[in-house]
């Protein structure tokens, strides 16, 4: 069925990769001396750092869980990359600056350096750790999803390719770090999502199919014909009857109408089945329920739950931006907290430009792709989309495009969440030598997320990008902030908040992952625990840190003259 | 007299910076030396403070103390400046975050609003949010550094 897409994305991802090995080359040739370091780094811009870390945060999540999103629960849930922007202000004013003028490459190091405390170090390494894991799950998942849907290759093949791209390209030195590389990615992703995104909105309206891009969750515009290709459990919401071919419920039908029934239903591999127009879209039952979420808000009045879920989700995604472990290293690449600052404070620019297509796509897929909530791919929206747009060669084309866009996405936030972790965990390994102990950790920083995958089976990435955000934001963000504003941080008010609120959040992850999506409040509190531990974290923090406040770092004050005062003139 | 003050801390960004960010990939292979040999240097400049300390216990801290009284008032001043600042842009974010579940309930009444076919559900939060968080990045930048600006320079650093 996805025949036609599979030539243009094999070509796409060789494109990608031969792209990444060409910079990698180049980058190699160009660092060559310690000189070229210097220049090199001295000449980043803050728009240049900025573009690189835009490209460093476009994930999969971004480039095609937000599409998905929208497709399946309607536009409620573009609310979350606006909290994600969001996070980037909080970001530029109350890390940036200090963090850059404080020296430190990683947390780790800054956690170290202002507490100056072995046991902290190690409790942020492992927070790092639990972050990176669980952000690094969602693109190994979309890898796998996009190449199952364009080629019909195997979930684990996309696995693999992630895997051995991001070895090669980490092991062999060659494009992270670099930050022009990182920069020129960000271009790509946004071109090779904008440019099919504005051919589409044109073929949309010259199509002269006007209403759909709904605000609710997803229901079929036109009559649609479906044909299932892997049985599927799915949640019906509203009574329909549908015409079916095939093993629907267990019962073996050819072309009767069928009255499906509000509640679960199974439908075999092969089935075909034919809704009326106006219909809703049936939902995996692997995807959280439509009026279960944020997204419930819509109808009428909204329900405890989805109340709580709504901030709870925002909350973890505002404050988990500022402890994202890869993205505070590229601002080292930065030459002062003053560059750093104004870094921070092109990325919210970038991505709201950014986030203007993946929504775009999101709306779209309602006409084009309807289908998807009900079969759970649903990050595959921006994928499927442009050939059923556009059937035929211009189809090709921008499938071809927007894989490419795909690929560098999963590629760069992989590459940057290895060394992050790795590099964060080699520096606890000081005995070994550097090269060996590195090398160790680019496979400890991928084994985990591997090992965990074929056990959690298929998820959508928003969802998991989520669930590390919510770690950071109950773990590192607690301490960023009390750390760079409160000179009465201690080492022991940290280290309890840490292993509090990070323990509580990562087990409330794993909780989820096993269990899946569930109802009532305990898993709603297990699906976003951010409202509840990251006040609790901050909470434990700072009366710890009260009740030990004769053991406050002497040099607490030195440390806040060195964060908060004015970088020294620039030497010209 | 920079040196001893400078001791307890990391090295200053100058020192290290040119060499390590292109460093954690950049010369994994190329340099013979992997990325850590960024971080190695700061681990090692991070012990530093306690022998430092341990050492010249008094000599750091009785220069602190000598300038305590200008320079951690100072210092005091101006994190509160900046946190004061901080906590403006703050209030700004979580306000919007907050009257989210407002918004959405909102969007279904005004669906008489389309732009290019587009409901007001997708444009209140692509265009009509985000470039709010544009403008509130750059009016905290500038409020920022005027706040340095603005700030006394301590005598004993420039």
């Amino acid at each position: 069925m996805t025949a036609p897409a599979a030539p243009a994305a094999l070509a796409a991802l060789a494109a990608v990769l031969a792209l990444n090995a060409a910079l990698g080359l180049h980058g190699r040739r160009s660092a060559r001396t310690t000189s070229d370091f210097l220049v090199a780094s001295r000449g980043v811009t803050p728009l240049r750092n900025a573009t690189a870390i835009g490209g460093e945060y476009v994930s999969a999540a971004a480039y095609l869980g937000t599409a998905g999103f929208v497709l399946a629960y309607g536009t409620g849930t573009l609310w979350l990359p606006v909290g994600a922007t969001a996070g980037y202000v909080l970001l530029l004013a109350f890390v940036t600056a200090p963090l850059r003028r404080s020296g430190a490459y990683t947390v780790s190091d800054f956690a170290e350096w202002r507490l100056g405390s072995r046991a902290v170090r190690r409790a942020v390494t492992c927070c790092v750790c639990c972050v990176g894991w669980f952000y690094l799950l969602p693109q190994l998942q979309g890898a796998g999803v996009a190449l199952r849907v364009l080629t019909g290759a195997p979930v684990w093949t996309g696995w693999a390719v992630i895997v051995v791209v991001a070895v090669a390209l980490v092991a062999s030195g060659g494009m992270r770090g670099i930050t022009a590389v990182q920069a020129v990615q960000f271009w790509i992703k946004l071109g090779a999502v904008a440019v099919p995104a504005v051919a589409l909105l044109a073929i949309w309206h010259a199509g002269g199919d006007g209403a759909s891009a709904g605000d609710r969750p997803a229901r079929f515009e036109r009559t649609t014909r479906l044909h299932v290709e892997t049985g599927v459990a799915m949640t019906v919401r509203h009574a329909v009857t549908v015409t079916a071919t095939g093993r629907l419920d267990g019962v073996r039908h050819d072309r009767a109408a069928v009255p499906l029934t509000p509640g679960r239903h199974t439908v075999g591999g092969g089935a075909e089945l034919v809704f009326p127009p106006g219909a809703d879209v049936p939902c995996a039952e692997r995807l959280p329920a439509p009026d279960d979420g944020m997204w419930a808000a819509h109808f009428g009045r909204p329900t405890g739950h989805g109340l709580y879920t709504t901030y709870s989700t925002l909350l973890g995604i505002l404050l988990g931006t500022m402890g994202l472990p890869h993205i505070l290293m590229r601002f080292y690449t930065s030459t002062s907290g003053r560059s750093a600052r104004r870094t921070a404070a092109l990325v919210p620019g970038l991505l709201a430009l950014f986030y203007v297509f993946p929504a775009l796509y999101g709306t779209l897929g309602r006409l084009y792709t309807p289908e998807l909530p009900m079969t759970g791919d649903i990050d595959a929206t921006v994928l499927l989309l442009p050939l059923r747009a556009a059937p035929g060669l211009p189809g090709t084309l921008m499938t071809g495009v927007v894989a490419a866009g795909a690929f560098a996405a999963f590629i760069s936030t992989s590459c940057g969440l290895v060394v992050a972790i790795a590099g964060t965990v080699t520096q606890r390994m000081r005995h070994r030598d550097g090269v060996a102990a590195f090398r160790i950790g680019v496979v400890l920083a991928l084994a985990a997320p591997l090992a965990v995958l074929p056990a959690i089976g298929p998820r959508d990435s928003t969802d998991l990008v989520v669930m590390a955000l919510c770690v950071s934001a109950c773990s590192l963000c607690p301490l960023l902030l009390l750390g760079i504003w409160w000179r009465g941080l201690t080492s022991a008010g940290a280290l309890a908040g840490l292993l509090g609120g990070g323990g509580l959040a990562a087990a409330a992850g794993v909780a989820r992952l096993v269990s899946g999506p569930g109802t009532g409040w305990t898993a709603v509190l297990l699906a976003q625990p951010a409202l509840v531990v990251a006040p609790a974290a901050f909470t434990v923090m700072i009366a710890v840190s009260l009740l030990t406040r004769r053991r406050a770092p002497r040099r607490a004050d030195a440390a806040m003259a060195r964060l908060h005062l004015p970088d020294p003139a620039p030497v010209r | 007299m920079a040196d001893p003050r400078r001791a307890p801390l990391p090295a200053p960004p100058g020192d290290g910076a040119p060499a390590m960010p292109s460093e954690p990939a950049g010369g994994h292979s190329a340099s013979g030396l992997p990325s850590d040999t960024g971080p190695p240097t700061a681990p090692g400049t991070v012990p530093a403070p306690a022998p430092a300390e341990r050492d010249g216990t008094d000599a750091p801290a009785r220069r602190d103390g000598a300038d305590a009284p200008a320079g951690r008032a100072d210092v005091r001043a101006l994190v509160r400046v900046q946190l004061r600042i901080a906590l403006q842009t703050a209030a700004i974010v979580l306000g919007v975050i907050a009257a989210v579940p407002a918004l959405l309930a909102l969007t279904p009444g005004l669906r008489g609003l389309r732009l290019l076919g587009l409901p007001a559900g997708w444009l209140l939060p692509v265009l009509g949010v985000q470039p709010l968080w544009v403008l509130a990045a750059l009016a905290q930048l500038r409020r920022a550094e005027r706040a340095e600006r603005d700030h006394p320079a301590p005598p004993g650093r420039s």
